[in-house]
């Protein structure tokens, strides 16, 4: 071929703190960084500055409307929609990070590991992933919640579940891409083992997949979270979580829709906040 | 493309294998007794007992698969121990609600996501783009329940524009039945809109900086038949294959809405059987919607592999 | 016809703005045809589609006007603009695997220039794509007609690509590097069609090159592009015979030319790379690399100042460029020692595809062995197996006569250390994650290397604060300099080397050749080198291999097969050369459309000029022995191949010609 190279630009890579400053110079990423921040913030800390405790019942004030002993009015018990509201940001806080993190070890691993090896593994692998993919995630929670009983632990590791495999194909086919290009035959050519390759070669050069992969995930992790905590599926009563807070408010909405709107703005606010995070940081490291 | 197509078909029964087997795994290890579920704590040993041998829960794993399995190939689903009806008319007549109000939501989405999404891709960078882009990415993380009540309480409660139940009276006419269905609706076209205007966006900006985009439009044919003839054909064929594989997402949604607007679509018929312990019906409609699922997708291939002549003709060799 | 005059273009990349061209100004006058001719980075491509008014969105064009046949192209509005560039000017682009719509077909696609810009109802304007067709040698065109871009070959698809350009008879056809990614026979095809068209469809031509070969074979001016701005221009033959810019002086010099040899003679090359767009730099653009760089060069930017009738070139020192590069020095002789590697009867099979062919092969200590062959004849595949990253299906290979692994893990590290190989992409032949430094002692310490990383790197002729860069920051001709140090940090005794210049600008490309020349002076490294490009490989090497669809067709000294006779596939690859000798130019094959081996019989009876008949359908053919080790397998004896090439003389090429003796008078 006369393949003409294409023009080259230096330095063709800017350096990491270079792109988090082009990153936090636009509106969309920085203001959201500050909400999912925030909520990260209240999460840990509501216990120091909330007015009501998040359970106390008040028999003869319940469906008070916003006031200002009440900011954003009181719930069917009569407990403070405020204060609820920032302590059930902790269960989604928690648990949306706990599932990503257990999808992208899990899935990064399996990618890194079939995407690089191939043949009898990957295929065998890849078909378990195609079958996992068969049952739509919500079948397959709703199922598995019902039959290993509804805890923590068990929605952390069904949806991870049902996550990992989307992880471990993103992560495979960029570990695919990765695998044609002449740096590992060069690795090749000095006898490096696999783990040197897999760990040494590779990794570095799928990481921003990696990472935007979780970024992504997370998103999806906190709709899932908020999903099935109002299908019931999630905690349960009298835990302050959103989800569960909406599904409980629903049949009220007509007195006092105050109750529910407030825990689903809260839930928008996070969720659109860690999705456009998401999508700045893949335009940002992917293109 | 025909033996493709076979392929494809041909795996479909050993997924459904593997599927069934799982279902019927899971369904298994149910803690505690069936009957005993059942009835309650106040049913006596031999009432429990009674029920688990009319139930077939006395006889050996294997047996029972195998009855399950071909009960279920040859339509005999069994009546629902719970709610004491058989089991698949339910089940039928609560797809068909929720095909229905599916159906509402892509004829309201497919053509404004389609739309919007290549507006935004052939002005790329523009101030639409970004709108458009920043409201697509916006509701599609947004939780149905969530765009749902907050629609609840402008237009239903607020506004009182629709009806906040998704059920008409009986014996109401279609126009009728529709008004009920949009509010339900509109949540899942906002999530949906956020996939498919994405990938008509995409697909639209790939295709615009093409080489043979450049080809075309130097050849001096009007931008219209540029945009007609060359680009959309090609920016759209990735959003055809994306819409198919909504399904999966869709049986999500509508569980979510159903749950919300109290409608007897399949989705709540999944919450409800799995708070009764309902088990032959759970397993039932894991089984129906793999099914579903496996035809769209196949469905989805094939349409993407039609329209392609590339792929038409690698996948025929 | 066309007058471009002050055209100055700016890219906005990431809120910076980037000066890509500077006051750049000629014409095309009727029957012209001009050649615009540059490295990869200069403009040159920028400058085609400014003359389409087709710039990506980022371009602006700053100051200048584009003229064509009385209407200035930038005043004309949006709705007018459309219909009468189609009617006024044509353009082929790169890459002819993305130049069609893949969802329609080639009739559609032709058709539509005729329905639309000439107006002529569905059925007209489908004959007249046939008649195109025809005329692009498409022949017949109602095979073609209803077939889709990814039915048919590269080739077939730049024709196509050609005849939808000139469809509508446009007087301008601008061509931008039409045979990028084009075997070498097709190459020659397509340049012939491209001369065929001129006078019946357009009337002026643009040639945009990086190929002074191609461009002297079709033009009868020049533009030699540099950092944006034309440095020197004339008509072809005076230009190309003397240069008066360094610039173009030192990429005429850079091409290997006959008769000289990397055992005895070194390339003249130019230090240093191009700049980067936007890159400020007081006064002349090409003075960092200039060898006749003086205080008056970088003071002012020189001007365009008239040198000669119709010659005008931007350099302070007009007509010194001869003198400009020193006369390169003379290197010793090494000699060539016992049998290092032997392949026997190497098959590999990828699917359906025959890729290595029961390939016999030697390569002797110190000795480089050119492997050539155009792209899907296995030659790569050869280099994997040989090297252990991939492995034969069938067959052996013997290292010192022992007995090799065929997987480079299995070998012993010895053998790894002594048997290396530089692959073929220097975008990616480093980690993107790792600097050269920790490249390089990595590969030391794996190899046992006795050379410090500073001396390796100092025997490429790499600066010491390279080693700390990461690869995104070097060029193409640095990073490809890092891979060659790893090749040889353990001090091997073969290294084999896949392309490893192909994607290199002729100017960085020199400087390659001559370092492993030199390396292998000094270290007595055996090389087995691949490439596309003949000019190379006869610099570079003893012997040569050539490779048809899987097979060797021929072996021999290299003197013996430039001299002939030789297989006719040879004979078509050395008619094909891109060369500035003249009336050498001629496309002799018919050609492939797919890379199916035939069922038996002869692997080149599909394109050969010289096929008897059944005998080359049925019959395999023989190896025929001369002297010096020389085989050709053919089923025509030698003495019938060599009357067969006295007979086939080559026919004179449309393009210019240059005095061949000023150009091998100054290659020594």
């Amino acid at each position: 071929m006369t393949a003409v190279a294409a023009p080259t630009l230096f330095p063709a890579v800017p350096a990491w703190r270079q792109r988090l400053g082009a990153l936090l110079r636009r509106p969309a990423f920085s203001i959201s960084l500050f909400v999912l921040l925030g909520w990260v913030v209240v999460a840990v800390s509501w216990r120091l500055y909330v007015p009501y405790a998040p359970d106390a019942t008040n028999a003869v004030a319940p469906f008070g409307t916003p006031s200002g002993a009440h900011l954003l009015g009181t719930d069917w018990l009569g407990r403070d929609v405020f204060s609820r509201l920032l302590a059930g940001s902790t269960s989604v806080i928690i648990l949306a990070p706990a599932i990503t993190v257990v999808a992208l070890v899990v899935g990064s691993l399996t990618g890194l590991v079939t995407g690089y090896y191939g043949g009898i593994v990957d295929v065998g692998v890849m078909r378990v992933v195609d079958a996992v993919n068969t049952m739509p995630g919500i079948v397959l929670s709703v199922l598995a919640l019902t039959v290993l009983g509804r805890s923590d632990l068990v929605l952390v590791l069904v949806i991870a579940g049902g996550f990992a495999p989307l992880v471990a194909r993103t992560v495979r086919a960029s570990v695919l891409a990765e695998r044609e290009r002449d740096y590992v035959d060069a690795a090749r050519l000095r006898q490096e083992k696999g783990a040197y390759m897999i760990g040494v070669e590779i990794l570095p050069n799928v990481m921003p997949t990696i990472l935007v992969e979780g970024a992504i995930r997370l998103g999806y992790a906190v709709f899932a979270v908020a999903t099935l905590s109002f299908l019931g599926l999630g905690p349960q009563q009298p835990s302050p979580d959103w989800g569960l807070t909406v599904s409980l408010g629903v049949q009220y909405v007509q007195n006092a829709p105050w109750i529910l709107l407030a825990p689903s703005v809260a839930i928008a606010s996070l969720v659109i906040s860690v999705n456009l995070v998401a999508d700045e940081l893949r335009r940002e490291f992917l293109h | 493309m025909k033996q493709y197509l076979a392929q494809r078909v041909g795996l479909v029964p050993v997924t459904l294998f593997v599927v069934s087997l799982l279902t019927f795994v899971l369904a298994q290890l149910v803690p505690g007794d069936v009957g005993r579920t059942i009835l309650g704590p106040y049913a006596t040993n031999a009432q429990v007992h009674a029920l688990d041998r009319r139930l077939g829960y006395d006889l050996p794993v294997l047996q029972r698969y195998w009855h399950w399995a071909t009960g279920f190939v040859s339509g005999n689903w069994g009546v629902s121990p719970v709610l004491q009806v058989p089991i698949r008319p339910l089940v039928m007549d609560r797809l068909g609600n929720s095909l229905l109000l599916a159906a509402t939501a892509f004829v309201i989405v497919v053509p404004i996501s389609v739309t919007l999404g290549v507006v935004a891709g052939l002005r790329e960078g523009s101030r639409t783009d970004r709108a458009i882009s920043l409201v697509g990415l916006s509701l599609l993380g947004l939780p149905e329940f969530v765009g749902a009540t907050v629609l609840i309480v402008i237009f239903g409660v607020m506004l009182a524009w629709f009806p906040v139940t998704a059920q008409a009276p009986p014996g109401s006419g279609l126009l009728t039945r529709l008004h009920y269905l949009v509010l339900p609706a509109i949540p899942l076209v906002f999530v949906l809109f956020g996939y498919i205007s994405h990938i008509a966006r995409s697909g639209t900006i790939e295709t615009s900086n093409a080489p043979y985009l450049r080809t075309a439009t130097l050849k001096g044919i009007p931008r219209r038949a540029v945009l007609t003839r060359h680009l959309l054909p090609n920016a759209l064929l990735p959003t055809v294959t994306v819409i198919g594989f909504q399904v999966g997402y869709l049986i999500a949604g509508l569980t979510v809405i159903e749950e919300l607007f109290n409608y007897p679509g399949l989705g709540q018929l999944l919450i409800s059987s799995a708070t009764n312990h309902d088990l032959p019906t759970l397993a039932d409609i894991t089984m129906l919607v793999a099914i579903i699922f496996l035809v769209a997708n196949i469905l989805a291939d094939a349409s993407y592999a039609l329209l392609n002549p590339r792929i038409r003709a690698r996948r025929a060799q | 016809m066309l007058a471009v005059s002050g055209l100055s273009v700016t890219y906005d990349t990431r809120g910076e703005r980037r000066r890509v061209l500077e006051q750049v100004t000629f014409q095309v006058g009727q029957g012209d045809a001009v050649g615009i001719v540059g490295e990869s980075g200069c403009g040159k491509s920028t400058l085609g589609l400014a003359i389409m008014r087709a710039l990506p969105k980022n371009g602006h064009v700053d100051a200048g006007s584009v003229v064509v046949g009385g209407t200035e192209l930038y005043s004309l509005p949006t709705n007018l603009l459309r219909a009468w560039r189609g009617r006024a000017l044509g353009m082929v682009t790169q890459d002819p695997t993305s130049a069609l719509t893949p969802s329609l077909t080639i009739g559609q696609q032709v058709a539509e220039v005729y329905r639309y810009v000439n107006g002529q109802s569905k059925r007209e304007a489908m004959s007249s794509a046939g008649d195109v067709l025809a005329a692009v040698g498409l022949a017949p065109p109602r095979s073609y007609l209803g077939r889709y871009p990814h039915e048919l070959s590269g080739g077939q698809r730049q024709r196509v690509a050609i005849g939808m350009a000139v469809a509508a008879k446009p007087s301008l056809l601008v061509l931008d590097e039409p045979t990028t990614g084009l075997d070498a026979t097709v190459e020659a095809e397509v340049i012939d069609l491209v001369n065929s068209l001129r006078g019946e469809f357009v009337n002026g031509l643009i040639f945009i090159t990086h190929n002074l070969g191609l461009v002297s074979r079709s033009c009868n001016r020049l533009e030699v592009v540099y950092a944006g701005r034309v440095v020197e221009e004339g008509p072809t033959g005076e230009l190309l015979g003397g240069p008066a810019h360094p610039y173009t002086a030192a990429l005429l010099a850079c091409l290997p030319r006959p008769g000289a040899r990397a055992q005895a003679v070194r390339l003249p090359y130019v230090p240093g790379s191009p700049p980067v767009p936007g890159e400020v730099l007081a006064g002349c653009k090409f003075a960092p690399r200039c060898p006749l760089r003086g205080e008056e060069c970088t003071a002012n930017e020189p001007l365009l100042v008239t040198f000669g009738t119709g010659r005008n070139v931007r350099c302070v020192h007009p007509g010194r460029a001869g003198t400009a590069l020193a006369p390169p020095s003379s290197r010793q002789k090494g000699g060539r020692g016992d049998v290092l590697l032997e392949l026997r009867g190497i098959t590999k099979r990828f699917r359906s595809v025959l890729a290595c062919d029961a390939v016999d092969l030697i390569v002797r200590s110190g000795e480089t062995v050119g492997l050539v062959g155009e792209s899907g004849s296995g030659k790569t595949t050869v280099a994997r197996i040989v090297a252990g990253l991939t492995t034969a299906d069938s067959g052996s290979l013997y290292w010192r006569g022992e007995l090799l692994a065929p997987d480079i893990a299995k070998r012993p590290r010895a053998v790894v250390r002594a048997l290396q190989l530089v692959l073929q992409h220097p975008d990616t032949t480093l980690n993107p994650r790792h600097r050269a430094r920790s490249i390089l002692a990595r590969t030391r310490r794996r190899l046992a290397g006795p050379r410090r990383v500073e001396e390796l790197a100092a025997s490429v002729r790499l600066e010491p604060h390279h080693l700390d860069s990461l690869p995104g920051e070097l060029s193409g001709g640095l990073k490809q300099r890092v891979a060659i140090a790893r090749a040889f940090a353990g001090q091997p005794e073969l290294v084999v080397c896949d392309e490893p210049v192909s994607s290199l600008d002729v100017s960085v490309q020199a400087a390659i050749l001559n370092l492993l020349a030199d390396l292998q002076s000094s270290d007595q490294t055996a090389f087995l080198f691949i490439s596309h490009d003949l000019a190379v490989v006869r610099f570079l090497s003893h012997r040569v291999v050539v490779m048809y669809l899987g097979q060797v067709v021929e072996v021999g000294e290299t003197d013996d097969i430039f001299a002939g006779p030789r297989h006719p596939y040879t004979d078509a690859l050395i008619s094909a050369m891109p060369s500035m000798e003249p009336g050498q130019a001629r496309a002799v094959l018919g050609e492939r459309a797919v890379t199916a081996v035939p069922e038996q019989g002869c692997v080149f009876q599909a394109r050969c000029p010289h096929k008897l008949g059944t005998v080359c359908e049925q019959d395999p053919p023989p190896m025929r022995a001369g002297d010096n080790g020389h085989t050709v397998r053919c089923h025509l004896s030698l003495e019938q191949l060599a009357e067969a090439q006295r007979l086939y003389q080559p026919v004179s090429g449309r393009g210019c010609t240059v005095p061949s003796t000023s150009m091998s008078t100054r290659s020594l």
